[in-house]
């Protein structure tokens, strides 16, 4: 009995060992790197034109926030050094110590204002974490062992799998046809939203709301089958350029989201188009 | 199983990932965790709820030498907009207890006073409305921002009121 367990130990082991460590091509790890900078270049661009109000001192800040903001002459300092980083995180120059630097600098702008943060800064938080701790290679060529690409994919179906659960059993997107419509006439709406919205039967929206439904809640099957995958990344690009148009601002988020999907794809097609 | 190659894989789904599925699955974040670190995982919890209508801030200020209250520019102290069509001031106040409500009367009394070179506010209170969505379908254009004197006045009410205690100009 005891070499039964002391077998099925090993065996656990070895699968555990293989999932998070077997080499893999880094290709798509980096795909996903220049992407994430990119994207948040872009998030902090758009940020930065309200720097004064939104991290100085010239704009009000909650009394409870975990840091003080800067004061005015302070900050274009603090932006070279952000921006900086950033690039350099991006372009896979010293990829560790900049991802650190981009981490301390993108903590500090999300502890100093929760008014301005979102749920797309603590997924930046979290990838940033990644890459200080597994910058890999930094060139899309060579090999690296599996486990920041497998934490990146597990927390991407995480956070789909985990947001349709609480939709369909917290919050009303089973119990009401409209949530959908409600939730895109709201302060997100867009002009093209609201084009959308008169030019469609609400029969459509209801759809689109139970679809996006399942396809939260299917994420697991879809981006773990190697034959539902394509489906899966298929349909979340839909989602997301949908967000994107309908939702004012939630382009960063969609990006943001969208660049997982890299983590997906079969690394021999990026080494095909970046040799 | 060496600890040191395994030790960053139990912390990022110990510290993240975990946290994130215990938000969406309890609808609350992770008790074993200190607040800052558990606020980050609540990624999950977003647009669960398609509400019909949406609460509207105002601030209305009274200086010391007048009996009438104005409506204040939230514009002239709030440009930026943190995603969607609504000031940082909206989206603080979405956000804001009492005593957070109280610190951002308190700032923008400050900022009044600055702006109006040494006139003195004697009376700031935030009013709240909802902008009703079914009312305002089919949309003709992105989201606007009602104002309180746009909306029916019984839908209007005071949410907080700061009296400064400002003697009277004669």
């Amino acid at each position: 009995m005891f070499l039964g367990i002391h077998k099925l130990y090993r065996c656990a082991m070895d699968r555990w060992d293989t999932f998070w460590f077997s080499p893999t091509p880094s290709a798509n790890y980096t795909l996903f790197r220049v992407c994430q900078g990119v994207t948040l270049m872009l998030y902090l661009a758009a940020w930065w034109r309200h720097a004064p109000e939104w991290i100085g001192t010239d704009g009000f800040h909650f009394p409870d926030e975990v840091f003080p903001p800067l004061p005015s002459g302070i900050l274009p300092i603090f932006g070279i050094i952000q921006f900086g980083a950033l690039l350099l995180f991006t372009l896979g120059w010293q990829t560790r110590l900049f991802a650190i630097v981009s981490w301390l600098c993108f903590c500090y702008v999300t502890l100093v204002d929760r008014i301005a943060a979102f749920s797309i800064n603590s997924i930046f938080i979290f990838t940033l974490a990644i890459f200080a701790v597994y910058p890999g290679s930094g060139r899309i060529g060579g090999q690296l062992a599996a486990t920041p690409v497998r934490l990146l994919q597990i927390a991407l179906v995480a956070i789909y799998f985990s947001s349709g659960w609480h939709k369909a059993v917290y919050g009303n997107w089973l119990d009401s046809p409209t949530t959908l419509q409600n939730i895109m006439s709201g302060m997100f709406m867009t002009d093209i939203a609201a084009r959308s919205l008169q030019t469609f039967p609400a029969g459509v929206w209801t759809a689109a709301q139970y679809v996006t439904l399942a396809f939260e809640l299917f994420s697991p099957v879809l981006f773990f089958s190697r034959k539902l995958k394509w489906i899966g990344i298929a349909f979340g690009c839909v989602f997301h350029i949908g967000i994107a148009l309908f939702m004012h601002q939630l382009i960063y988020f969609s990006l943001q989201m969208m660049s997982f999907y890299v983590l997906f794809l079969p690394a021999d097609r990026q080494r095909k188009h970046f040799p | 199983m060496p600890v040191l190659r395994n030790l960053p894989i139990f912390g990022f789904l110990g510290l993240w990932i975990i946290p994130v599925l215990f938000c969406g699955f309890a609808d609350q974040t992770f008790p074993l965790l200190p607040d800052i670190l558990a606020r980050r995982s609540n990624v999950s919890r977003l647009f669960a709820f398609g509400p019909s209508k949406v609460a509207v801030y105002e601030f209305q200020f009274r200086n010391s030498d007048s009996e009438n209250f104005e409506t204040l520019d939230e514009r002239s102290f709030f440009v930026m907009q943190p995603f969607g069509y609504r000031t940082r001031m909206q989206r603080a106040l979405s956000l804001a207890n009492e005593s957070r409500r109280r610190a951002l009367a308190d700032w923008l009394k400050g900022s009044l006073e600055r702006q109006g070179h040494g006139q003195q506010i004697a009376e700031i209170r935030l009013l709240v409305f909802p902008y009703d969505i079914a009312a305002s379908h089919p949309p003709d254009g992105h989201y606007h921002q009602q104002k309180s004197s746009e909306v029916d006045t019984t839908l209007v009410r005071i949410l907080s009121e700061y009296d400064y205690d400002v003697p009277r100009n004669p």
